[in-house]
């Protein structure tokens, strides 16, 4: 599929039903054996079989979209590792594996999530130094031949920007992004207190092609926030929210919510008019499978018709 | 209170509220020419725009930029007007001394980071290790500057297993009950503070700064 084969069909696809994301991928490789502390990103190298695994079973659980293992795979995020000189291979062998996965008619989407660095005057990075983190990993991911971005969990509206003008440096293909937002007395925020509404506008004037939520929530928080981004935008919609809240069980991290409810309250996003759904911190392929499940019959209305 | 100093004391406060570091770093200046009460100024002034910006920030009403440009302003000014403060013998020992850092094997920093610059906002002294701190090094640290609350900062479900290391060692050196072991970060809570015999958990940087101020209320109260 060439690059502008598959723009075209996923965002023209997603028109005629919802299109489904994979879950968690650190969620499963700890459970595959991932010690913590461990950047995950590392067992592209070490461990490739465990990561198509993974893909494979989003895949047989019916996402249409998997995402390659290169959330933390920037050169500044690498860097905080001190592994930044192993970020070609990561990211290429990323997009290797996935593509090892993906049979014809699904989707690999290049993953990007946030350096970890805040910019200035809290931070200490610029604008610019953002940019070019981004702009390097997305030149190897499209290279080494993704179908679509994938930029998720920023905190900061304006490292966001800098992710979309830095992915658009390089590449025209389709480019979704999610925010994270938190729960407030007065709404829906980010960390760094970027509003819903304003959010999705200036992401969609920087170039996004879909545009959405992810993580810090569970699915039943998101669907009120998913109705907030509804009124806030034209363009498709995304969301994969956590698995619930996670709850501290023996000094272990747990997330208690079952498939079927996780799938019942993304069934109510996408009768909203959401038009990709996935899940995040603590999802499995039976969340997937799931929800997969739950849509079969259903008659989609696509948003924006 | 004179009118002129109440003045001052209010642009101190509002210098925190606009997260204006020159403008803390002037003031403090200021204050130490007109040889103002320096602990005044920080009580007052500094202080209460930090304390003011914590509630905002409880109530959904201000965001991480303002709290950390505001912690910023704070320290500024703090470290100008402590120097006549520092002089002192006397002085020195009234700061009560913080170690901070995240866990061996946890590389997250935000919010240790965000806790140690509360807290030295507050007017404690904050000693930060940084993160992936082994246990060793924070017995080793614990033994030579003999803080009064050794923070434990963990992101990670199972390094944070690493704290237990790092009482234990505290009960081999002696210093277990010579300090205060608070925990903190996204799993912990006050059920895994018991569970590993720390003694005071947070569950945010306001509120690690509230839990340390209420622990030296109480030890004043015991001596």
């Amino acid at each position: 599929m060439s690059p502008k084969e598959s723009k075209k069909s996923i965002l023209d696809l997603s028109r005629r039903r919802a299109l489904l994301f994979d879950g968690a991928m650190g969620t499963m490789l700890f459970s595959y054996g991932l010690p913590f502390g461990t950047p995950p990103e590392l067992w592209n190298l070490s461990h490739p079989e465990i990561v198509l695994k993974i893909h494979k079973k989003y895949i047989q659980a019916g996402a249409d979209v998997i995402q390659t293992n290169t959330f933390g795979a920037s050169s500044l995020k690498l860097k905080k590792s001190g592994i930044e000189k192993k970020m070609d291979k990561i990211n290429k062998t990323a997009v290797k594996i996935a593509r090892k996965a993906c049979p014809d008619g699904k989707y690999v989407a290049g993953n990007i999530g946030p350096t970890g660095e805040f910019l200035e005057p809290v931070g200490k990075v610029k604008y610019k130094d953002l940019k070019k983190a981004f702009s390097g990993q997305a030149e190897i991911l499209r290279s080494a031949g993704i179908d679509l971005f994938s930029v998720e969990t920023m905190y900061d509206l304006r490292e966001a920007l800098a992710a979309i003008e830095g992915v658009r440096e390089v590449s025209s293909l389709p480019l979704f992004i999610c925010m994270t937002f938190e729960k407030k007395s007065k709404g829906y925020f980010t960390l760094m207190g970027d509003e819903v509404s304003s959010s999705l506008k200036k992401l969609k004037q920087a170039g996004a092609d879909v545009v959405g939520a992810n993580c810090t929530l569970g699915s039943k928080e998101m669907i009120k926030l998913a109705s907030v981004m509804k009124k806030s935008t034209k363009l498709p919609i995304i969301v994969q929210p956590n698995a619930g809240m996670p709850k501290l069980v023996k000094g272990k991290t747990v997330y208690l919510q079952k498939p079927a409810s996780f799938a019942n309250d993304v069934l109510k996003m996408l009768k909203l008019g959401v038009s990709f759904a996935g899940g995040c911190c603590g999802t499995t392929p039976e969340f997937i499978k799931m929800i997969k499940k739950s849509l079969t019959g259903l008659e989609y209305k696509p948003s924006g018709l | 209170m004179e009118r002129k100093l109440k003045n001052f004391l209010e642009e101190c406060y509002n210098a925190v509220l606009e997260g204006d570091k020159q403008k803390a770093e002037k003031l403090a200046t200021e204050a130490v020419k007109s040889g103002y009460d320096s602990y005044l100024v920080i009580e007052k002034g500094l202080v209460q725009g930090i304390k003011k910006l914590g509630e905002k920030w409880e109530q959904g009403s201000c965001f991480l930029p303002e709290l950390v440009l505001g912690a910023e302003a704070v320290k500024a000014g703090i470290s100008i007007l402590q120097e006549p403060i520092l002089k002192s013998k006397a002085g020195r020992k009234n700061l009560p001394r913080v170690i901070i850092g995240t866990i061996e094997g946890d590389i997250h920093d935000i919010g240790k980071t965000l806790v140690a610059t509360m807290l030295s906002a507050n007017g404690f002294e904050v000693i930060d290790l940084g993160v992936d701190v082994k246990s060793d090094n924070f017995v080793k640290m614990a033994k030579k500057y003999e803080p009064r609350f050794l923070c434990l900062s963990s992101l990670l479900t199972t390094t944070m297993q690493n704290e237990i290391r790092v009482i234990e060692g505290l009960k081999k050196a002696n210093l277990r009950k010579k300090l205060k072991v608070m925990v903190g970060g996204a799993p912990a809570s006050l059920s895994w503070a018991k569970e590993i015999g720390a003694d005071l958990y947070a569950e945010n940087a306001i509120s690690a700064v509230k839990v340390a101020q209420r622990e030296i209320g109480h030890e004043s109260k015991r001596k």
